[in-house]
């Protein structure tokens, strides 16, 4: 792959990585490393991927980066923890992402529906921000990760009922909105 | 919840999604229309979706992933001498740093492996982004280094050098 052809992918896909990274994993800094990793990958094997299928090859790329990554810092907290004041390598703590410093701004719904996917294990988290955040079908998904179709709609189902109450809360909000404005 | 709702409830996120091959989704539509719990599961489903799908796009920070200066040069055509030059010993030692298949050094008495311009070129972008990655451990490792000292010891030290108790963090006491 050459330079200009990298950069102009870089400048495509680069937010969208990013931002998947972060919401997956609510750390910055670790949302940074994935995606430095992510595109070192693509400028060292690029001329093996599909120019037409970048984005489900990044998106592969990044879920198992995110995986990997969550995998460290348990290893990290483990041998560490958190208190430890002589450990070089703190783990920062897991601020709210409406935080100013993460340079996003969510609304009330969005940050308690993500607040509530952090309680997911970090694959599934990833699975549905590639369906419901990046807009990948879940076929796409599937043939990005490897998985069945069916073995990706249990699991975003099975999500979905994990969050069954903060999106029930979700709707009591709404309708209590309604009735203070009606 | 009877058995078509089990049958049915794995396709709502593909019928909220407009992926269903149409006989499905008319199946689902139908079997909405007479079912309160499934409407109520798509409504959930639907209010996930708007959740995540509106969720913004987070700028990354400048210069994140761009191509270190090294790297972005297009590779040169290297003059390699068959013998081997100063040049083809700087193209190993590069290799061997990258950690290039091949880049065994030579042993007493054998002739060096020779390297491709294109190999040489590979070996320098590696190592060339592989400093912009040490030079981001470096950075945090610093930082952090930094908020240890004077987030934690050196109030420690202070407040122990004046017999009281530690401070906390948020500029109380601890």
């Amino acid at each position: 792959m050459d330079a200009a052809t990298y950069t102009s992918l870089l400048a495509e896909h680069r937010d969208r990585v990013f931002s998947r990274a972060l919401y997956v994993l609510r750390d910055r800094e670790d949302a940074e490393d994935v995606t430095q990793e992510a595109f070192l990958r693509l400028w060292r094997q690029g001329d093996e991927v599909d120019p037409g299928k970048v984005a489900g090859w990044l998106a592969r790329v990044v879920h198992n980066l995110c995986i990997d990554q969550t995998r460290r810092r348990k290893v990290v907290r483990t041998r560490f923890g958190q208190a430890d004041p002589d450990a070089v390598e703190l783990l920062p703590a897991s601020g709210p992402l409406g935080d100013p410093e993460w340079a996003v701004r969510l609304d009330q719904r969005q940050q308690r529906v993500l607040d509530a996917l952090a309680t997911l294990p970090v694959e599934t988290r990833s699975v549905m921000m590639m369906h419901y955040f990046q807009g990948m079908r879940l076929q796409d998904v599937a043939a990005a990760l490897g998985k069945t179709e069916s073995a990706v709609k249990v699991q975003v189902h099975r999500a979905r009922r994990s969050l069954r109450a903060v999106l029930a809360d979700d709707g009591d909000h709404d309708s209590l909105a309604r009735r203070r404005t009606g | 919840m009877n058995e078509r709702c089990a049958d049915l409830e794995l396709e709502l996120t593909g019928f909220a999604a407009g992926e269903l091959e149409p006989a499905l989704a008319d199946r689902v539509a139908r079997h909405l229309a007479a079912c309160a719990a499934c409407r109520a599961e798509l409504e959930r489903e639907l209010r996930l979706r708007g959740a995540l799908r509106t969720l913004p796009l987070a700028a990354a920070p400048a210069g994140l992933g761009a191509l270190p200066p090294a790297a972005a040069r297009p590779p040169r055509r290297l003059p390699l001498p068959p013998s081997l030059g100063g040049l083809a010993a700087a193209a190993v030692l590069v290799a061997l740093l990258a950690g290039l298949p091949g880049g065994r050094p030579a042993g007493p008495g054998e002739t060096p492996a020779a390297f491709t311009a294109d190999q040489v070129a590979a070996a320098r972008r590696d190592a060339a982004w592989t400093l912009v990655l040490a030079a981001r451990i470096l950075e945090r490792t610093e930082r952090n280094a930094l908020a240890d000292v004077f987030g934690q010891r050196l109030p420690r030290a202070v407040a122990e050098s004046l017999g009281g108790p530690a401070p906390t963090p948020e500029g109380g006491q601890g």
